[in-house]
């Protein structure tokens, strides 16, 4: 199967925000599977890695939006 | 008058190839020194983005915190969140310089044909992100720990 360095920046993206914890796993079976497929790894590592903050920042405003507040406070 | 006529010749030969031989060796030194610092500040980005994530994540539940007890409601909580966001935003900045940095010095490595003072540099501005890196994030601890303001 061939992947372009963008797809496999989303597939590997995605699990490792399936699985937060499996990170450092997933990164280094991204490094093995572009040396594999003749992809750039440093690329696909930069790529991955790039706006995880912005993941926490989903999940932070997630739990914002999810929170009850006293009544008429802004 | 034999001798002294060997001797020099072979003193003509050393001088001749042992700076080159030097030359050789060193460039060698020079690639393996670069290809020991980029395999290190590879890993001290991966150590930096994780200890920096859990600080990140810490400060704006912090944040949230604060609101809560002062009973404050979605749009002041969205405020903090958002300050100490805007606190971060240098050190998110200084991770992609030292990915950057670094991603030219692994080129560099891997390009056959390039020069030793082009790997010296990129190893030096890649040492000075980390340097960098390593400070900002640092300082991002020692804030949320509360030992700087």
């Amino acid at each position: 199967m061939d992947l372009d360095l963008n797809t496999a920046i989303a597939c590997f993206k995605a699990a490792i925000e399936a699985a937060p914890l499996a990170a450092s796993v997933l990164k280094a079976a991204a490094e093995l599977f572009a040396r594999r497929n003749g992809l750039d790894p440093v690329k696909l590592i930069v790529g991955i890695s790039a706006d995880t903050h912005e993941q926490i920042d989903r999940i932070v405003d997630a739990e914002i939006e999810a929170a009850s507040y006293p009544t008429g406070a802004k | 008058m034999w001798k002294l006529i060997r001797c020099s010749v072979v003193c003509v030969l050393l001088a001749v190839c042992l700076p080159a031989c030097g030359s050789a060796v060193s460039a060698e030194q020079v690639i393996r020194d670069a290809s020991v610092a980029a395999n290190l500040d590879a890993s001290i980005v991966e150590a930096l983005q994780g200890s920096a994530y859990v600080v990140y994540r810490f400060e704006q539940e912090r944040a949230r915190g604060v609101a809560l007890e002062l009973g404050e409601g979605r749009d002041a909580t969205r405020a903090r969140v958002l300050a100490v966001r805007a606190q971060w935003e240098p050190v998110w900045s200084a991770f992609d310089a030292a990915r950057a940095a670094h991603a030219a010095l692994v080129a560099l490595l891997q390009d056959a044909g390039a020069s030793r003072a082009a790997i010296d540099a990129a190893r030096s501005a890649s040492s000075a992100r980390m340097l960098e890196l390593r400070t900002l994030v640092g300082l991002a601890r020692a804030r949320a720990e509360g030992t700087v303001l």
